[in-house]
């Protein structure tokens, strides 16, 4: 039994439409609801393909605060077989990353699967410092996992700017997915979600590393872009497409 | 803080090695570099060029050594993503990942987060700095100094390829100087063929939101934003595309941006240099016509 360790973290909702940003301090603040990462979805879709095909269980592990439990939940509907909830409302990536290696050792996981990046900060720190934490290779533009001689290797598809690797591994490794349409998130049907309702949540206590002394993070602002916009009549299209098309001949944008 | 060197760890695209080279030389002209490649020769302005012919994964251990002993390592791209993380950790080194922006002088660093709704600023303590950056945000640094290359060996494969697909890229949005943007608006993969129609017309290619790709109707190729192309392009029509943030952070270094959406409160149009409020199709098909018509 091979067991499988879906990384997965709670987000604002990306959609927020740019007029409705604010930020308290250096984060976003306002009453948004919280999504599952939109790459952490990719993530778990990876982990439940490699999964169906192999005899593991997949954990779903986060580092997170109590009230987004909720949210994170999804990945059970989605199919994972237990949620590992570590509280914190810390997001320092080398804490979060501690933490979640700490728990990936503890769970005996052999296969970590995280989102590419988290959709709020961005900051791509978290996969390869948990690699790096646990001396595992680490994988990033993943795009799919199979299983190979029943899990003693694996083969992972590598998407990079102008080729798909497609490399074996023998070892225990940490792996970042990337979008594609193989990986598209499955929607959680009826079953899955009352399945859901039995299914395991185990809370774990944060552990206070000693802090990694990264960069120190000072103010956060929300650039402001000033463009000069221009609206064309509406009345009659053929005429403000002649007027546009001789504009752009004047601005020598054609 | 006063950086003795600079260590540059890219892949052997040109861009990408001159964005590094330009950032490079504003810390130091003591700059050496390590290049995943199998050329023999390289453009770069360093004083000293490594090769690995292997791939990131299988190079760590090879490399670590050799970083130790700079006080700036600078990489971006899937190199980056491969090893920034790790070297920061073995070298206990700071940090600032996703830089897409440099005071130089006051040694702050930017980044944005949440879809480029926030900058954040982050300012690194200690030496050795690993700084991993945004591609296609700095300029670049042009040579015609052709380096040679002294090669590397990786001790160890962990990693085996069993095989490399090349992805025939059909169109190369970021180098087009046209292109011609459809989003969820559109409504349809025929939607698109008429988009195409009006590429054709200007000399240009199409592009896509992710909301147009996520819904089938184009391929991943075709994507503009955050997860995208990132344009370059004089001219950038959007059709029936709202302006998210993600998105637009793809347009940013476009020209002149024409916006049309049904929505006069759409984002898109703070973004644009000339709005028009309509249908998409009606404006596409009076602009096809106008555009035959002065074609001949
Ligand atoms: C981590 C992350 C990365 C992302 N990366 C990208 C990226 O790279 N690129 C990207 O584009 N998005 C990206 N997104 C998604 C982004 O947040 C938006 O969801 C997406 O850009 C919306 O696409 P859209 O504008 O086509 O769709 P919508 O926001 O749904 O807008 C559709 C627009 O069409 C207009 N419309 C509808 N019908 C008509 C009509 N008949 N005529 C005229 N107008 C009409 C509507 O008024 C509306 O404004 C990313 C999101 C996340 C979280």
């Amino acid at each position: 039994m091979i067991n499988i360790g879906v990384c997965i973290k709670a987000v604002p909702d990306y959609e927020v439409p740019a007029e409705k940003f604010y930020l308290q301090g250096n984060r976003m603040s306002g009453d948004y609801k919280y999504v599952l990462g939109l790459y952490d979805e990719h993530a778990l879709e990876v982990g439940l393909q490699l999964r169906s095909k192999l005899e593991s269980k997949l954990y779903a592990i986060s580092y997170t605060k109590k009230e987004y439990v909720s949210t994170l939940k999804k990945a059970l509907s989605m199919g994972a077989d237990e949620l590992i909830i570590i509280e914190s409302s810390n997001d320092d990536p080398f804490q979060t990353a501690y933490n979640l290696a700490n728990i990936i050792e503890k769970y005996n996981i052999e296969i970590v699967i995280l989102g590419r990046v988290s959709s709020d900060l961005e900051r791509e720190m978290v996969p390869p410092l948990v690699a790096g934490i646990l001396n595992r290779i680490y994988l990033p533009y993943i795009v799919s996992i199979s299983s190979e001689s029943n899990g003693k290797s694996f083969l992972c598809v590598q998407q990079l700017d102008n080729k798909n690797l497609h490399l074996l591994i023998k070892e225990k490794f940490v792996a970042s997915i990337t979008d594609a349409p193989c990986n598209l998130p499955r929607i959680p049907n009826l079953k899955e979600i009352m399945k859901s309702k039995t299914k395991p949540l185990i809370t774990e206590e944060e552990i206070n590393f000693e802090k990694f002394n990264w960069a120190q993070e000072l103010s956060a602002k929300i650039p402001k872009y000033e463009y000069i916009n221009e609206t064309l009549p509406n009345d009659d299209l053929s005429f403000t497409a002649k007027l546009l098309l001789e504009n752009l001949k004047k601005e020598h944008c054609l | 803080m006063i950086i003795k060197n600079v260590l540059i760890i890219s892949d052997d695209d040109k861009d990408r090695l001159g964005e590094l080279n330009f950032v490079a030389k504003k810390f130091s002209d003591n700059i050496d570099a390590i290049v995943f490649t199998n050329k023999k020769e390289l453009e770069i302005d360093v004083k000293k060029a490594y090769g690995i012919n292997n791939i990131p994964p299988n190079s760590i251990e090879t490399i670590l050594p050799l970083a130790s002993k700079y006080d700036v390592i600078l990489t971006n791209g899937t190199v980056g993503a491969h090893i920034g993380g790790i070297l920061t950790l073995k070298l206990s080194a700071s940090c600032v990942f996703g830089v897409s922006e440099i005071k130089y002088d006051e040694f702050i660093f930017s980044h944005s987060a949440y879809g480029d709704k926030a900058v954040i600023d982050y300012k690194p303590e200690h030496l050795p700095l690993v700084l991993i950056l945004k591609e296609k945000y700095f300029e670049q640094l042009t040579t015609n100094q052709l380096m040679e290359i002294e090669w590397l060996e990786c001790k160890k494969d962990n990693i085996e390829i069993v095989k490399e697909e090349k992805i025939e890229k059909e169109v190369e949005l970021d180098k087009a100087k046209i292109v011609i943007g459809g989003g969820r608006g559109i409504g349809s993969k025929e939607g698109f063929a008429i988009l195409e129609r009006i590429a054709k017309l200007f000399g240009g290619v199409v592009g896509a939101s992710r909301a147009a790709v996520d819904n089938g109707w184009i391929s991943h190729q075709y994507q503009i934003g955050q997860s995208g192309a990132m344009l370059s392009a004089s001219l950038y029509f959007a059709f029936g595309i709202s302006g998210a943030t993600q998105h637009l952070s793809g347009i940013k270094n476009v020209k002149c941006v024409v916006a049309i959406n049904k929505d006069e409160e759409a984002p898109i149009f703070k973004r644009a240099r000339y709005n028009i409020v309509a249908d998409w199709k009606d404006f596409a098909m009076a602009l096809i016509n106008e555009l035959e018509e002065t074609n001949g």
